[in-house]
């Protein structure tokens, strides 16, 4: 565990250089620590891939009193089985219009669109990270076999519900915005809503399932 | 009740409190003020409190009327405001009535200022902030910019504050152009010529620069490492030096994470500063440290609680004092 300051009212709390789901486990175990330690001073954290980022008030708090009560972190004492985590299961038209590259995933890989899908729905994929736009969730888990480089020219709007790859990543645009990842599908369903707390379905360490559906059933869906 | 009504928006204006917080774990930016002294001084002026929601305008041209009768005052950057035709000056307060008209004609200084009205603007609260969300498009007023014909609500409450003007100076540096950092927290990225470079550099703020981040143009950093760095959660006022070799120093509107390299933060009392400055504006940055920057924010913050006492006029006092490294708040009364 390395301490750093980022700035005068923030530090960062770093397990790993590297991406793993050890780490990640981490991360949400020193999440739970936050919450139930309540250390005074502290405004919020954002939990990352690795590491988790801290801001205090400096009126109430400084790096040195904060790092000594982060340094009472015993991960031994959360067990695994205690971490809270869901199972989402998403529903998600891929191809054609809500999946513009989905036929250069298949192409850059020697795969046919319907072996991405059978694919990209057949693994079950963790949240390690929410970033980039309001609610959007970095997964962790996808195949070496489809993965992507990011469109060299961002898009300008991606619709809202798109589930997208860069890299060996998948995520999902929860609001309309500027993307570069490339669209193989969208979902029906609404991820973000402010007007709810918390405004997103899912957290950090939840797990997500795409479940393939034809255009009937996403527009059934999205009447809904 | 009284009324704000927008005549003309100018390019930016949007309703802000001092921001969204708790919810950067769901990649919501914090928002609010992008000079956060300047919209707590606002308040202030009018009998607010400090976080109310006030209107946040950027650059000149934003011009509206008031319905009824309210306090209002005019912070932060100096955009040539008149008060029906007749010239007035930032860091006051104000009495207007029905049919009274505000105007921010040009940019003489600064870039930013803050309308705030007694009572405050009646918006609804989303996620625990009056903030406009422009990424989520939600809170402030309908999670948008503000355009003519909309019809801003006040606070019922009419504050029975005397119009008061502020000596800024007192309270807050506008005219620095070195902005204050602490180094890190990946300055082993850069070689300790590359850091060098850094402090010495002048740059300057470009066209690309909004609520979100600045970019800055000046010389190119090259970074020693060629490892990635894995995206992390970012604070206001961190600076990121992208891969072009040029840094970007994240605004309230700032993604909440981010994967380049931070060569260094700005210290939070210098981020109203920052917050003041337009592209074009030169700006350099000097490394400063911790107990330097919480010392300087801690007496601001004691200069910004005396006014907040005067300002309500009570019998009591209010003193903070320093036990055992904490502060304490202690309220002494006058005997009745």
């Amino acid at each position: 565990m390395k301490i750093d300051a980022l700035g005068d009212r923030a530090l960062i709390v770093k397990f790993s250089d590297v991406m793993s789901s050890e780490a990640n486990i981490l991360v949400r175990k020193m999440d739970i620590f936050l919450s139930n330690s309540k250390i005074e001073g502290i405004t919020e954290w954002i939990p990352s891939y690795s590491s988790v980022t801290i801001i205090f008030d400096l009126l109430t708090a400084d790096l040195k009193f904060v790092t000594e009560k982060i340094r009472e972190f015993d991960e031994s004492k959360y067990d695994l089985t205690l971490l809270p985590s869901k199972k989402i299961e998403l529903p998600v038209a891929y191809g054609g219009i809500f999946g513009p590259d989905i036929e250069f995933v298949g192409k850059i890989n020697g795969l046919s669109v319907d072996e991405i899908i059978k694919i990209h729905s057949s693994m079950t994929y963790t949240v390690q990270m929410i970033g980039f736009t309001p609610g959007f969730p970095y997964l962790y888990g996808m195949s070496e076999k489809i993965r992507a480089p990011r469109l060299e020219k961002p898009r300008k709007a991606v619709p809202e519900g798109s589930v997208g790859i860069a890299g060996t990543q998948t995520g999902i645009y929860p609001v309309n915005s500027p993307g570069g990842w490339r669209i193989i599908g969208r979902t029906p369903l609404k991820l973000f809503d402010p007007q709810k707390n918390p405004p997103l379905l899912f957290k950090i360490g939840d797990e997500i399932k795409f479940i393939p559906i034809d255009r009937k059933r996403y527009d059934l869906l999205c009447q809904k | 009740m009284s009324k704000i009504i927008v005549i003309d928006p100018g390019p930016l204006s949007t309703v802000q409190d001092l921001g969204r917080f708790c919810f950067q774990r769901y990649g919501i930016p914090q928002a609010g003020a992008m000079d956060e002294f300047a919209l707590e001084i606002a308040n202030l002026l009018v009998g607010n409190e400090r976080n109310e929601g006030a209107i946040e305008i950027t650059s000149s041209g934003f011009k509206a009327t008031f319905e009824g009768n309210a306090n209002i005052a005019i912070t932060g950057g100096d955009l040539g405001a008149t008060l029906n035709d007749e010239e007035i000056e930032s860091w006051q307060s104000f009495l207007v009535s029905s049919g009274n008209t505000i105007k921010f004609n040009r940019i003489k200084k600064g870039f930013r200022a803050y309308l705030s009205i007694s009572g405050g603007i009646s918006v609804e609260k989303v996620l625990k902030s009056k903030s406009t969300c422009l990424a989520g498009k939600f809170g402030g007023f309908g999670g948008r910019k503000l355009r003519s014909n909309d019809v801003l609500s006040c606070g019922g409450v009419f504050n029975k504050v005397k119009p008061t003007k502020i000596d800024v100076a007192h309270f807050q540096d506008y005219h620095r152009k070195r902005i204050r950092v602490i180094l890190g927290p990946q300055k082993e990225y850069f070689s300790d010529g590359e850091i060098d470079e850094f402090f010495k550099a002048s740059y300057i703020l470009t066209i690309n620069s909004d609520r979100m981040g600045y970019r800055l143009a000046g010389p190119e950093l090259f970074k020693e490492s060629s490892t990635e760095l894995l995206s992390e959660g970012v604070a206001t006022g961190s600076i990121q030096i992208s891969g072009d070799g040029l840094p970007i120093v994240m605004m309230v509107d700032h993604q909440t994470t981010g994967g380049y390299p931070k060569i260094a933060n700005v210290i939070s009392i210098d981020l109203p500063t920052l917050a003041q400055f337009k592209a074009g504006d030169e700006l350099s940055f000097e490394p400063v440290s911790l107990d330097l920057a919480k010392k300087l924010y801690i007496e601001r913050e004691t200069k910004i609680k005396d006014l907040e006492y005067d300002l309500l006029d009570s019998k009591s006092k209010i003193y903070r004092v320093l036990v055992d490294g904490k502060n304490f708040d202690v309220e002494i009364k006058e005997k009745e």
